[in-house]
């Protein structure tokens, strides 16, 4: 593994990567001062399982600037642990109680409305793009990197509502990469640094060529049978051909994009002897922790050498006898299922709940926490946290209830300064305090605080000049951005 | 797994068919093809090129004469579709494109989109697209496959020495191209992929020319997608041989057309209904191994049963699913196999309420039947567990990971098998909060909570009984006295709403009353439709009920009853159905 600044870094590509197309942008790049804001990044975290409430909600005498997430199983607790990630990133984060995610749908299809702020229609998907999308592909700030978007998967390659958090137009579902070393390849594979072999330049500037040779003959062979068609059969063919210039975008060894890059190492292809199994069902489930650790190495280190801005990550649980967590074999139906919430997990609901199936369920969300960490800690080391922004959810909040509402919802990263971090936010409640178990029915009194607002918020510190992100019958729910974040 | 028997031996349905077919006429001078088109036989003004030379002008003109019996208001469009997975996988797996190296290529692709899961769901459908994801996992596999070739290229694209490079690249290009894209080659095609031998052989060899050849071809437009478009825009299209041959193909076996149905498309053998019925007798389209799978498939894929191996349980309460999960999911290949043995057409009545299925050791374990060993599969008689929806693909997949699940059974019965649309919550508006767990009571004393509730109760009144019929199965469809609780189940159900309404003791009794009931044969012609026509958009119902009408007349009868219905037969009904060959312009 060889770590060079950009500089040396664009030296050692040698004549034969000016050649290749990615060469003028980083060219381009490095044209620009040292020490100007680096572009904006957005990675989007799903973990399953939603909330134990109790180790996460806000405690008596914590205030919106000082808190204490370093209490005994406090499953924020990742996040201000400097003896396991080199530093605190307490200051790094944004938690906000009480978004709550309105997909009309069973909890587990409620995955798709994360990043649409979109019900799941009857056919199991959402009705619009998702916010990902929508930045890097419909507003193009995708398209100077070589890569331009990166969705990420753990052990289910699954593409329903319930398993994906990408939509192209229309809610279509983007599928995800589960196998890290896939994710490798299509970021890192063909770059060549620290060496000026004049054979080995040839060699790259061949299988380019004849990979855009391919290519070319895909887009004509495409536009044949697209002239031979009417307009909706075209439709057909268009995500294709967007697809093919996506391949093309990732011929020969461009490493960055339009922007500056932070600092930029080309990290090992990732060992696949860790991971022999993928999937969930078919004997992944020992290895989903490896894998996850994988996709988040490749994920901070292509962050930095800007290949791409935007991602999306969507966690597994440990399913399986003697996880590390020391959990049940069983996560879903032995500890999500079983979790029975105290007030401030139960959506306003009264009764003391089970104090001993708290800790179980903090104890995963503390797992899922830990990955976040791992990332910020790995992207603070390459430079590039303070411009990135990550979205950390689940799909519910109380699991058991199988709820959309009050979910766990967790930033992080600096931002670029877009977001004042180092907080924690409190929405209103959803419903009036003499009414606590109002629902979206009760169109009088339930008064929701939508993740819309957080996408719109979020739209914004992209630039993009929106007021309004989702589908929801009442066009309120959608509109306006969560004024508390700046 | 066993080859499926002779289509020659089917009872009923076919000869029916046959004889169907028989009455036909296809005439070329067509008087009820006035809708729209002036047709190409009588008149001379519609050449079948059309008027339009660019799609998209809606000027359509012209086109083909429909046959008698196919309504113009009911044909499918004009259109394309992307193959699934598993057909991706047939097709370079035939040994004319790939073979045997290319055997599991597809093992890590993306699953296959699916329509509208209400209306059936199934894997091949016009839905599915090339996103970026798929698009290079395409690439990686054409990559692999096309270095299989270049390792066979003595014998794949032999070029003598001495001989133009080019040439033989020219020729194996058509060669290859006619297996690949199940028709030949334009000359158009040939000069581009040329340009791609070009690339590769310009300062590389002849095999690196073909090696990036058949990598261009087998991720190609035209690999990727069959068409259904006909020579040229027209009001109505007749499909071309090569289209008719492959829509056959696909259809029935999952795969590439054969060098015969091909040769018999091309002689306009296939063009009449009694042309196609002729298939069954002397095509052997049904028999052997693809055709068994592709059925397979399509009611797995229509019953819901094939995610029986993408679900995981509560390793607390069915400790023996996951062992037993494969076993599980053969059992409904295996079942089926067997039926189609029975008579040649697989009974309708039999897969819903025969009295028997296949089991292997694991299998029968969970069934509780002695005497069955090791892994091979045998036909075991099941009293308490009649037809395919008390088998344990059925019960596990339509149950939650630890307890069952009356909702999803319940829906799962009236949507794919009576067709009786429930509405979802969503649809309505209405929030659902599972009910509480409560070790003191039965699933079905908590599901109670539906009748008591005025929201819940207009749909769960019609949902829940159907449910509850199963509750003597288990989560992982074993069968159960009691629940894990220690409390006695009770599976009686009175159900209303169909043409089988009335009380039943279990779900056996129910299966028993859906396997004669008009309503579910419809219902299952109709999920037969959207399987075989690739499609569940509700835009094409009009295309559905033609079907369905048609299908209806090939039924066999007894004293005007319809005394069963044949899988096969109904997949026969689609293939010669009239209009099955034409399409209108879009």
């Amino acid at each position: 593994m060889k770590s060079r600044t950009r500089r040396s870094f664009l030296r050692a590509m040698g004549a034969g990567f000016a050649l290749l197309p990615f060469a003028r942008l980083l060219e381009d790049s490095v044209a620009q001062a040292a020490g100007e804001t680096l572009p904006l990044k957005f990675i989007t975290i799903y973990h399953p399982h939603g909330l134990a409430a109790e180790y996460w909600a806000m405690k008596a005498g914590d205030t919106e600037t000082a808190f204490d997430i370093g209490y005994p199983d406090c499953s924020l607790k990742p996040f201000d642990d400097a003896a396991t990630y080199g530093k605190s990133f307490k200051d790094k984060i944004l938690v906000i109680e009480g978004i709550d995610h309105l997909s009309n749908a069973n909890g587990h299809d409620s995955a798709g409305t994360i990043l649409t702020g979109s019900r799941i229609e009857g056919s199991n998907k959402p009705l619009n793009i998702s916010l990902d999308q929508y930045l890097a592909v419909a507003q193009g700030m995708g398209s100077g990197t070589r890569v331009t978007s990166l969705p990420l998967g753990v052990g289910n390659d699954g593409t329903t509502a319930g398993l994906t958090l990408s939509f192209a137009e229309g809610g279509v579902a983007l599928p995800k990469i589960i196998d890290p070393a896939k994710a490798f390849d299509l970021l890192f594979e063909g770059v060549v640094v620290g060496t000026a072999d004049p054979a080995a330049a040839a060699a790259a500037t061949r299988k380019t060529k004849l990979a855009q040779s391919v290519i070319d003959y895909q887009k004509w062979d495409i536009n044949r049978l697209r002239a031979r068609l009417a307009p909706p059969e075209q439709q057909k063919l268009d995500q294709h051909l967007q697809s093919l210039s996506e391949l093309e975008k990732q011929l020969g060894g461009g490493m960055g994009g339009g922007g500056t890059v932070a600092s930029c190492t080309v990290p090992g292809r990732p060992d696949s002897a860790k991971f022999p199994k993928l999937k969930q069902y078919n004997g992944g489930e020992p290895y989903f922790d490896a894998i996850t650790d994988a996709h988040i190495d490749v994920l901070a280190q292509a962050m930095a050498c800007d290949l791409t801005r935007f991602a999306t990550l969507f966690m597994n649980d440990l399913s399986y006898d003697g996880n590390p967590l020391g959990l049940p074999a069983d996560n879903h139906g032995s500890v999500a299922h079983t979790y029975n919430a105290s007030p401030v997990g139960n959506d306003g609901r009264p009764g003391d709940g089970v104090p001993a199936t708290w800790l179980p369920l903090a104890k995963f969300n503390k797992y899922a926490y830990s990955k976040v960490a791992r990332l910020m800690q790995k992207l603070d080391a390459l430079g590039a946290l303070d411009s990135t922004l990550i979205y950390v959810t689940s799909d519910m909040g109380n699991p058991s209830l199988h709820s959309t509402r009050n979910v766990p919802t967790v930033l992080a990263g600096g931002v670029n300064g877009k977001f004042r971090m180092g907080r924690r936010l409190k929405m209103q409640a959803d419903c009036p305090a003499d009414s606590p178990w109002c629902g979206p029915t009760d169109a009088a009194t339930f008064k929701p605080v939508t993740n819309s607002k957080l996408l719109v918020s979020i739209a914004q510190a992209f630039g993009a000049d929106i007021d309004k992100f989702g589908t929801q019958p009442d066009p309120a729910l959608v509109t306006g951005a969560l004024s508390e974040m700046t | 797994m066993r080859a499926l028997p002779k289509i020659g031996s089917m009872t009923g349905p076919l000869f029916v068919m046959l004889a169907l077919g028989c009455q036909a006429s296809v005439e070329s001078d067509n008087p009820g093809a006035s809708a729209g088109g002036s047709g190409n036989g009588g008149s001379g003004s519609g050449s079948g090129s059309g008027s339009t030379s660019t799609a998209g002008t809606q000027n359509l003109a012209g086109g083909a004469a429909l046959p008698p019996g196919a309504e113009p208001t009911a044909l499918l469009p004009a259109r394309i579709r992307r193959l699934s997975v598993a057909e991706y996988q047939a097709t370079v797996s035939d040994p004319r494109v790939i073979g045997a190296d290319a055997d599991d290529v597809s093992a890590d692709f993306v699953p296959d989109s699916r329509q509208d899961p209400k209306r059936g769901g199934f894997t091949v459908n016009e839905a599915q697209r090339v996103d970026p994801v798929f698009a290079r996992q395409l690439s990686e596999a054409g990559i692999q496959l096309a270095a299989s070739i270049r390792q066979h290229a003595a014998e794949r694209a032999p070029c003598d020495p001495g001989s133009d490079r080019r040439e033989c690249a020219a020729s194996f290009i058509r060669r290859f191209g006619e297996q690949a894209y199940r028709r030949p080659l334009g000359d158009d095609e040939v000069e581009h992929l040329l340009t791609v031998f070009d690339a590769a052989s310009d300062g590389g060899s002849y095999e690196e020319g073909i090696e990036l050849v058949v990598r261009a071809m087998l991720q190609s437009a035209a690999f990727l997608y069959l068409t259904e478009i006909g020579d040229a825009p027209a009001v109505h299209v007749k499909l071309t041989p090569y289209e008719l041959a492959s829509s056959i193909s696909y259809l029935i076996q999952g795969g590439p057309p054969s060098q015969d149905l091909l040769e018999r498309a091309k002689r306009g053998d296939l063009d009449s209904s009694e042309g196609r019925a002729g298939l069954a007798v002397d095509a052997h389209l049904f028999e052997g191994a693809d055709a068994a799978t592709r059925i397979s498939r399509v009611v797995r894929e229509w019953l819901g049963t094939d995610r029986v191996s993408d679900i995981a349980k509560d390793t607390n309460v069915y400790r023996g699913f996951a062992d037993a999960q494969s076993a599980i999911a053969r059992e409904t290949t295996e079942f089926l196999n067997g039926l189609v043995q029975i008579d040649g057409g697989g009974s309708l009545q039999q897969l819903l309420a025969g009295n028997w299925t296949m089991a292997n050791a694991k299998l029968a374990s969970v069934y509780d039947v002695s005497g069955v060993s090791g892994d091979a599969f045998v036909r075991i008689d099941t009293p308490k567990r009649l037809g395919i929806l008390n088998q344990a693909a059925f019960q596990s997949v339509f149950a939650h990971a630890s307890e069952t699940a009356p909702v999803l059974r319940g829906v799962a019965v009236m949507r794919r098998v009576a067709c009786v649309m429930v509405a979802d919550p969503t649809d309505l508006g209405i929030a659902v909060v599972p009910p509480v767990p409560d070790t003191s009571k039965t699933v079905r004393e908590r599901f109670s909570v539906h009748s008591a509730d005025a929201t819940c109760n207009s749909c769960h009144k019609l949902i829940d009984n159907f449910g509850f019929a199963f509750e003597h199965f288990d989560g992982m469809g074993r069968f159960v006295e009691q629940d894990n609780n220690g409390h006695t189940l009770d599976s009686s159900v009175s159900v209303v709403g169909t043409d089988f309404d009335g009380s039943y003791p279990d779900s056996n009794a129910l299966a028993t009353a859906m396997s004669t009931s008009p309503q579910v044969r419809e219902c299952f012609a109709r999920h037969m439709f959207r399987a075989l026509a690739a499609t569940s958009d509700p835009a094409f119902t009009a295309s559905e009920d033609e079907f369905v009408k048609y299908w209806d007349t090939t039924l066999t009868r007894a004293n005007d009853q319809v005394t069963d219905v044949s899988i096969i037969g109904t997949v026969f009904s689609y293939i010669t159905s009239p209009a099955f060959n034409y399409r209108r312009g879009q």
